[in-house]
């Protein structure tokens, strides 16, 4: 630190000139594909511009409407409250398929790795098309099968609402399942064999092994994957856009499937050109995903001191 | 965007180098931009179009209609990566039509002034600006709307089937309603894909706002036409799909579950061409029920960025597309896409029978229709308000809710969703001297 200070930051840029020159291309990348838009970004967030006229400063006025528009509040429940009931299966779900794949309790574990990480690499488009039929109203296959044991079929896209929520859940969840398994399969791998051999000796069955062992030692990669899936939460856009009929981005009866996404899209610039206010929008969602994961990080860290302390009083 | 603009001058470079190599003349290229069923369209001009002009090349891009319209409004706002021509949407005209972003073509060298007369004037009115000195669009299709029904099923049940007889039945919602209850088997067959429809129909013209702005959901006969869509989805007499987009809606056309349908024209073609074209020969037209006005249902304009490098051979293009009668006509031919250019109308197409609709002269309907429609106040906040109308009247309907309430839901709606472009219409209107405190 004290030589950068007496050489100087120019003469301490030349000296190490070959080394900057080898990092040079990702940083002009990114100041040009990522922080100039960041910035720029925030900046038109304080204004009014419609794309093509010139801008106007108008102050915070763009995050005041934003706060106060119920659609905007109601987007975001909406998001939290699919993210969350998706994530049980997705996390959960995803974590018992790696469990299952490593501990060999199945055969042919690259032919179920295959057939769980398809829906990730398939386009959501075409499975939203899938899903659709599967959710028809009159001729879809679920109804079919609810109406065949003598019931009412379910108005998935009507009635107050309650269920468009079910169909845009089910296709999240199936979607990202496997990236997940993927993810929490990679980490057991690295998980010392010693240690399952261990608790195996020591007469652990499945269950203890699983939330004893794999879970805590997993923890760093949960929470990765807890960070990546409330940015993706907050992204979601194509499955309930697709399934909502993909004529408007509202979401439906009652705006039901309304992401914050879809909002801030139906701001600027697929449902209009309102880009200072879609901006504001961008921010706002932005200092939502850090405070919960930095909320996620403290929540993990606690965890980590205590079973750690727990670990060294063994 | 990039990569495009390298493609761009990548195609620019070789193109140069390979046509003078080859013919040692100027050639030049232009893009043309929309979205399918237009490449069609095109290719049965482009043809006739290189006849007169050897030296322009068109290369037509389609994309989703969504997607083109992205890409309209970023490469505009980037102020690159646009194509020389694009298609702009009958809802979308009007978030450009006062700004910059796209040639004036009633300035020099367009002076497209000459042509107003030729074209449909509430079509012609929605590309010019408030203050009436740009227009940036020439129009291309108008959509002249009707009914589409099934007459088999509308006589299988003991109803009138004919135009005729068909529009005397639904002059009123009573009407309809009977016809709903008649054609409506549980679990099997319903009149529409939605009841909220019978409402929204009242609105085809997105004719919202007056010109004081004030948002008129109240129009006469509208208040009837909603409480007829609340009995409607009370007795079950619709399919409850979210929309008639639905692939289930287009299902249910092709196989006689849901039994009508209105829209523009140009729905025809969309029958005939790949929802229902097993179904030719059972299906009708009709005029709108209940006495609604003669009314027009989307449609499409071909504009010029300002950006582009090649305005003279966008316009020669756009101009021969839609300014002659052959060009208009066999494009109509092709894609259905009823022409908004007058001239075109005079000519026998317009009275031959379509034997997709059985034999009847539809064409002769439409342009009927297309004579009658009335100029209306077009707003920046028109498509904005006709996404937010039909979502809330759809949810209303699913909810249950009186007709007063559902109206009232819808009016806060639609003011919360419009209120930026609603200031910044005020400030267009006051330049232009035509807002008055």
């Amino acid at each position: 630190m004290s030589r950068v200070k007496t050489l100087g930051f120019w003469s301490t840029f030349y000296r190490h000139r070959v080394a900057y020159a080898y990092i040079a291309p990702f940083y002009i990348l990114f100041a040009v594909f990522g922080l100039f838009p960041i910035v720029a970004g925030l900046a038109i967030s304080f204004f009014r511009w419609d794309g093509v006229d010139p801008m106007r400063f108008i102050g915070l006025q763009n995050y005041f409407r934003l706060l106060t528009d119920g659609l905007f509040w109601k987007s975001l429940g909406n998001t939290a409250l699919i993210g969350l009931i998706s994530h049980v299966f997705i996390l959960g779900g995803g974590l018992v398929l790696a469990y299952v794949l490593n501990s060999k309790l199945v055969k042919f574990q690259n032919g179920f790795k295959t057939v769980y990480f398809l829906p990730m690499v398939t386009s959501a488009v075409a499975s939203a098309i899938v899903f659709k039929a599967l959710f028809g109203i009159n001729n879809g296959l679920i109804n079919f099968v609810i109406k065949s044991m003598g019931f009412e079929g379910v108005d998935w896209w009507g009635g107050n609402g309650d269920f468009v929520k079910v169909a845009v859940i089910a296709m999240f969840s199936w979607q990202w399942i496997g990236w997940n398994m993927v993810i929490y399969l990679a980490g057991m791998q690295a998980i010392s064999h010693d240690i399952y051999e261990a608790a195996e000796i020591d007469g652990a069955n499945h269950t203890q092994v699983f939330f004893r062992i794999t879970v805590p030692l997993l923890k760093p990669i949960i929470l990765f994957t807890v960070i990546q899936s409330t940015i993706g939460t907050l992204g979601l856009f194509t499955e309930p856009y697709v399934l909502t009929g993909g004529n408007n981005l509202l979401g439906g009866t009652d705006n039901q499937a309304m992401t914050v996404m879809m909002y801030l899209l139906n701001k600027a610039p697929y449902g209009n050109n309102l880009y200072g206010f879609a901006s504001a929008v961008a921010y706002v969602v932005c200092a939502i995903i850090i405070v919960v994961s930095l909320v996620n990080m403290k929540l993990f860290d606690r965890d980590e001191t205590a079973s750690t302390a727990a670990r060294r009083k063994k | 965007m990039k990569n495009q603009g390298f493609l761009r001058a990548f195609l620019v470079v070789t193109t140069l180098a390979v046509t003078t190599l080859s013919f040692g003349a100027d050639k030049e290229t232009i893009q043309v931009a929309g979205w399918p069923a237009a490449d069609k369209a095109f290719a049965a001009i482009i043809p006739d179009f290189n006849k007169l002009y050897p030296d322009i090349t068109v290369n037509v891009t389609m994309m989703q209609p969504q997607d083109h319209k992205h890409m309209v409004a970023t490469s505009i706002a980037a102020g690159s990566g646009a194509p020389d021509v694009v298609m702009i949407e009958h809802g979308d005209i009007g978030h450009y039509k006062d700004g910059g972003g796209f040639e004036n073509l009633l300035a020099a060298p367009y002076n497209a002034g000459s042509l107003k007369k030729d074209f449909v004037q509430y079509k012609w009115d929605l590309a010019t600006s408030v203050d009436g000195k740009q227009t940036i669009g020439l129009v291309w299709d108008i959509g002249p709307a009707c009914i589409f029904y099934r007459q088999d099923i509308f006589k299988s049940v003991g109803l009138p089937s004919d135009q005729a007889g068909v529009e005397k039945l639904m002059s009123t919602w009573d009407g309809v309603l009977k016809v709903a209850k008649a054609v409506y088997i549980p679990n099997k067959r319903w009149l529409l894909p939605n009841a909220f429809y019978l409402y929204t129909w009242n609105y085809m013209n997105l004719d919202f706002y007056n010109e004081k702005l004030e948002l008129t959901l109240d129009k006469p006969g509208t208040k009837e036409a909603l409480e007829a869509a609340v009995t409607m989805r009370k007795n079950g007499w619709d399919a409850k799909l979210p929309s008639m987009w639905e692939n289930e809606s287009y299902a249910g056309l092709a196989n006689g579950s849901i039994v009508m349908v209105a829209a523009g024209g140009w729905y025809g073609g969309f029958l005939k061409s790949w929802i229902a074209p097993k179904t030719s020969g059972l299906w009708r037209v009709a005029r709108l029920p209940a006495k609604i006005a003669s009314s027009n249902w989307g449609g499409s304009f071909l504009s010029i960025p300002s950006q582009s490098k090649h305005k003279d051979a966008a316009w020669k293009f756009i101009q021969f597309a839609l300014a002659t009668k052959e060009s208009q006509n066999k494009m109509f031919e092709a894609v259905d896409y009823f022409p908004g250019y007058i001239p075109a109308w005079d000519d026998k197409m317009y009275s031959e029978a379509d034997p997709y609709l059985g034999g009847q002269k539809a064409r002769a309907l439409w342009v009927e229709t297309s004579k009658n429609i009335k100029p209306t106040f077009s707003t920046l906040m028109d498509s904005d308000t006709s996404d937010t109308l039909n979502s809330s009247v759809n949810t209303g309907i699913n909810q249950g809710l009186p007709a007063a309430q559902i109206l009232a839901n819808a009016k806060k709606a639609i003011l919360d969703a419009t209120v930026e472009d609603r200031e910044k219409m005020i400030e267009i209107m006051k330049a232009a001297g035509k807002w008055k405190d």
